[in-house]
């Protein structure tokens, strides 16, 4: 892999793992602030579910890239 | 839900204290006492092991530095120093890269960086910690002796080991907390990241160690800029035990980092 391409990949993971960073502490943000259970429970295991399957996701990428 | 059993102990500058795969924050009973002289000790369980609950089995080193942010946040502690050992150095490198700002300086104690760089086990050991999971808690102290110690320890200091297995026992785990936290350092992938972890480093590493081997610690001292390298002759992986001495280095260099 060119070293160009390979700072393109490496820039994408990265922008995909602000996403995911982004995405779960929104989720959280929004918990917060509600007002009643199980919903706050709900949403907090949908960003914990939204970190893990991502760190997997970007994990398994960044491993092919160093390969 | 996820319910993490800390403890605190001495006063000072805060460091947190993260332990490997399998053990509760009660393994850290050498060193604690040494670091508390001069620090406030925060020590906790992972998810899944000891008094600490997880509500998946389904653990990433992510999830766990996550986790021991949750510890600084329930200790009212902004930021701190934090050592990790062997999988918690892995989720310490975690912390740093996802929480740089409540990190103070680092120690990376017997660990690896994940990914296709890092340098596997010998076959021997690999095999020991897939039949590991299905032993029983005191089969599998005893087994994993040639693995944690080095030669010297082995025949110098049984009386060492012996206490350490005691007290490891004191706290067993179930098996899937295992699996899951086997899975989370297989995942675990810091490699190209590391240079970002701009905190003073600490990167210790027995030269005998066997489960993760020693050219794994000079690997990240390369890559992280502020790092230094200690490596200690003839210890093995749970070289705390071998080499108790490292422990007041170890307060030293966070001396040196406040």
């Amino acid at each position: 892999m060119s070293p160009r391409v390979d700072e393109l990949l490496e820039a994408a993971v990265n922008a995909y793992e602000d996403l995911i960073r982004r995405s779960t502490d929104l989720q959280r943000t929004l918990a917060r602030g509600l007002p009643f259970e199980p919903a706050r429970a709900v949403l907090n295991a949908t960003a914990d579910l939204t970190r893990d399957i991502g760190a997997v996701q970007i994990s398994g990428v960044r491993w092919l890239l160093d390969s | 839900m996820t319910a993490l059993h800390w403890e605190s102990t001495g006063a000072g500058d805060p460091v947190l204290m993260i332990m490997g795969l399998g053990l509760s924050g009660g393994a850290w009973w050498r060193t604690v006492p040494v670091l508390s002289r001069s620090l406030r000790v925060i020590t906790f369980d992972n998810r899944g092991v000891g008094r600490s609950r997880a509500r998946l089995h389904s653990y990433t080193t992510e999830a766990m530095a996550d986790d021991a942010v949750s510890v600084l946040d329930a200790a009212g502690v902004e930021r701190a120093h934090v050592y990790g050992f062997s999988l918690g150095g892995m989720v310490a490198q975690q912390l740093a890269l996802r929480h740089p700002a409540r990190v103070r300086s680092l120690v990376l104690g017997a660990t690896h960086p994940g990914g296709p760089r890092a340098v596997r086990p010998d076959a021997e050991v690999i095999a020991f910690f897939r039949r590991r999971a299905s032993m029983s808690a005191k089969a599998a102290a005893q087994a994993s002796v040639p693995f944690n110690y080095g030669p010297r320890c082995r025949r110098e200091h049984k009386d060492r080991i012996a206490e350490d297995i005691r007290r490891r026992l004191a706290h067993p785990f179930p098996e899937q907390a295992y699996r899951a936290q086997m899975v989370a350092a297989a995942l675990h992938n810091c490699y190209r990241r590391l240079t970002r972890i701009e905190a003073p480093t600490l990167v210790l590493h027995g030269r005998e160690d066997r489960v993760v081997p020693v050219a794994n610690a000079e690997i990240i001292a390369e890559r992280i800029p502020r790092a230094e390298l200690r490596i200690l002759e003839d210890a093995g992986h749970l070289y705390s035990t071998e080499e108790p001495d490292v422990d007041d280095e170890i307060a030293r260099f966070f001396a040196g980092a406040a």
